[in-house]
């Protein structure tokens, strides 16, 4: 699809560009553009949001076998933090053995850097997640109480 | 010192306190981890050498920590602390209120002599024959008990391993130690039992009439008793005279240990499987890791600041040390509290350094049982309550926790001020 609308954002416009729309008196060019950018961001909001699915079920699949039992709970924000500094200290003592290694000791560095660098974004998405999750459940709580102490207020007045 | 060598020390620190908190491994082997890695980047950063590393580990507290262990599980094998805690609950006749305020004498006397792990597990067997067979509401009990195990032994160095760092490495002596601080002990074994019934008195109402026993029926060895019993008050006995012997506390509770162990005739090896090895590696390791983090100058950096914002007063330094210990050890394991803040306060250069001492071992000794997170002794606790089909919510410790660990700390404050006249 997103290439469809690539070709079509490519050959379109130079032939209706200085049409004028009759009725909204808009040139055809610009509500083209608009158009495409309207759909444009629709995917890409809907890409991120299928993007995240897939991330949360990888997350929690890869942190299963890394030994985290609990559901996001805030004990589990712990371990994630503990995996996060176990990893920056691991990558720091073993990369400079690796680098030492000839003719592919860069690359083993790198390598392992890079690894290093993915698992603690994957952990610090996790910590995100479970925060925002913690948050909103709270902000649930709190706006529920708002609604029936209001209810209760409105019933006294009435 | 480069800065990301400072920053791997850290983070270790707080790896292992994190790997403490959460219980994801035990905390022995959570010290230990950091030990090795401490050792493993101090050498790689040449931070330290391999012999100042060695020199890390206190091998005196470790000496005191094992003798100590070693008399008293001799001394509970022999059956005095049962003996003690069967004779107060008889003495109570049935009475609910007399009962619990025994039982609360009880748990923090024994805590005096030994491990609050031990204590408590003690207690809790007294807790749950006596409200089982009176049919008593056992929260009161169990939760008072607890909380009076954690107080128990703030004033001498043996009882509590935070108190023997601190003893230790600040060179208090046993007589010292108490003459700082018994005062406020006694007076908070009062108050905090004062709040306990208060908080607990409607929970304390119908009398029962208990059955008649002999608690020396329970002593089944009549000569281990009497050697145990002896020993043990001979290390008390040695301790107090000490100083004017010039016999370091070590000396004496590993010559005591020695002794008990010769004279005891059991197995040394059902001893040594019955000691809190936990508590001996924990300590070991966290002693590398804090001693890493000295080498890098972080301790004295943090040290000199907090002297800074103290602006030189020895008021505001105490009180600086009394709450941050306290409310550090409400989440941290107290131990590793006394060992990071032991070497902050030794950096307080010009100041009178007693004050400080007695408010670091209030501060740890007083915030350990404040939530079900705070120390091994609430975990046990609750663990025993939920063995017997008692249930109790970590709200409600926390509550009770909570309050009378803030009572005890703001009491404490007003008494340091007072017994060591820094208020002007």
């Amino acid at each position: 699809m997103a290439v469809i609308f690539g070709v079509i954002s490519i050959v379109v416009p130079p032939l209706v560009g200085d049409m004028t729309v009759p009725g909204i008196n808009v040139k055809g060019g610009f509500l083209l553009w608009v158009c495409f950018m309207l759909v444009t961001v629709i995917f890409v909001i809907r890409a991120l949001a299928d993007a995240l699915s897939l991330a949360d079920v990888l997350t929690d699949i890869f942190l299963r076998r890394l030994g985290a039992k609990e559901d996001h709970s805030l004990k589990r924000v712990g371990r994630d933090a503990i995996y996060i500094i176990l990893t920056i200290l691991l990558a720091s003592a073993f990369i400079p053995f690796l680098a030492s290694v000839r003719e592919i000791g860069n690359m083993l560095a790198g390598a392992a850097s890079l690894v290093a660098l993915g698992l603690i974004i994957v952990l610090i998405y996790d910590i995100g997640r479970i925060l925002y999750r913690t948050v909103e459940a709270k902000a649930e709580v709190l706006a529920d109480r708002l609604v029936k102490l209001a209810t209760r207020n409105r019933k006294k007045k009435g | 010192m480069a800065p990301e060598a400072i920053l791997v020390f850290i983070l270790i620190y707080v790896l292992v306190v994190l790997l403490s908190a959460t219980e994801m491994v035990p905390m022995s082997v959570a010290a230990l981890v950091g030990a090795l890695l401490t050792g493993w980047f101090g050498l790689q950063y040449g931070v330290f050498t391999y012999g100042e590393a060695i020199g890390f580990i206190d091998i005196r507290l470790i000496g005191l920590l094992i003798g100590v262990m070693i008399v008293v599980e001799v001394a509970d094998r022999g059956g005095l602390f049962r003996l003690g805690a069967l004779y107060s609950i008889k003495m109570s006749k049935g009475n609910p209120r007399i009962l619990f305020i025994t039982l609360c004498i009880m748990a923090a006397a024994v805590s005096m002599f030994l491990s609050d792990s031990t204590a408590i597990l003690l207690i809790a067997a007294a807790a749950i024959t006596i409200t089982k067979l009176l049919d008593y509401d056992p929260v009161p009990f169990f939760l008072s008990a607890t909380i009076m195990v954690n107080l128990g032994g703030t004033s001498t160095l043996i009882g509590s391993v935070s108190n023997m760092i601190i003893g230790v490495q600040a060179g208090i002596s046993f007589n010292d130690f108490i003459g700082y601080l018994a005062v406020a002990e006694i007076i908070l074994w009062a108050l905090t039992i004062l709040v306990l019934y208060y908080i607990f008195r409607s929970r304390l109402r119908k009398k029962r009439t208990p059955p008649t026993y002999n608690p020396w029926e329970s002593i089944q060895n009549k000569k281990l008793f009497w050697r145990s019993t002896i020993i043990l008050f001979l290390l008390i006995f040695l301790f107090v005279f000490s100083d004017s012997m010039g016999v370091e506390p070590e000396a004496v509770a590993l010559g005591c240990a020695i002794l008990a162990l010769a004279v005891s005739e059991i197995d040394p090896a059902e001893i040594f499987k019955r000691m809190d090895w936990e508590t001996i590696f924990f300590l070991t390791g966290f002693l590398f890791v804090v001693g890493g983090l000295e080498k890098t100058g972080l301790l004295g950096t943090l040290s000199t600041q907090l002297f800074q914002l103290a602006g030189g007063s020895l008021f505001i330094a105490t009180l600086l040390v009394l709450w941050s210990s306290g409310l550090a050890s409400t989440i941290v394991s107290n131990m590793a509290v006394a060992l990071t803040f032991t070497p902050i306060v030794q950096g307080f250069i010009g100041l009178n350094k007693i004050p400080m001492w007695s408010a670091l071992a209030l501060g740890t000794n007083l915030g350990g049982a404040a939530t079900p997170f705070s120390g091994s002794v609430v975990i046990m606790a609750l663990g025993a309550m939920k063995k017997e089909g008692i249930n109790l919510n970590f709200s409600e410790f926390t509550k009770v926790g909570f309050i009378t660990t803030f009572i005890q700390l703001a009491f404490a404050t007003v008494y340091v001020i007072v017994r060591f006249g820094i208020g002007g």
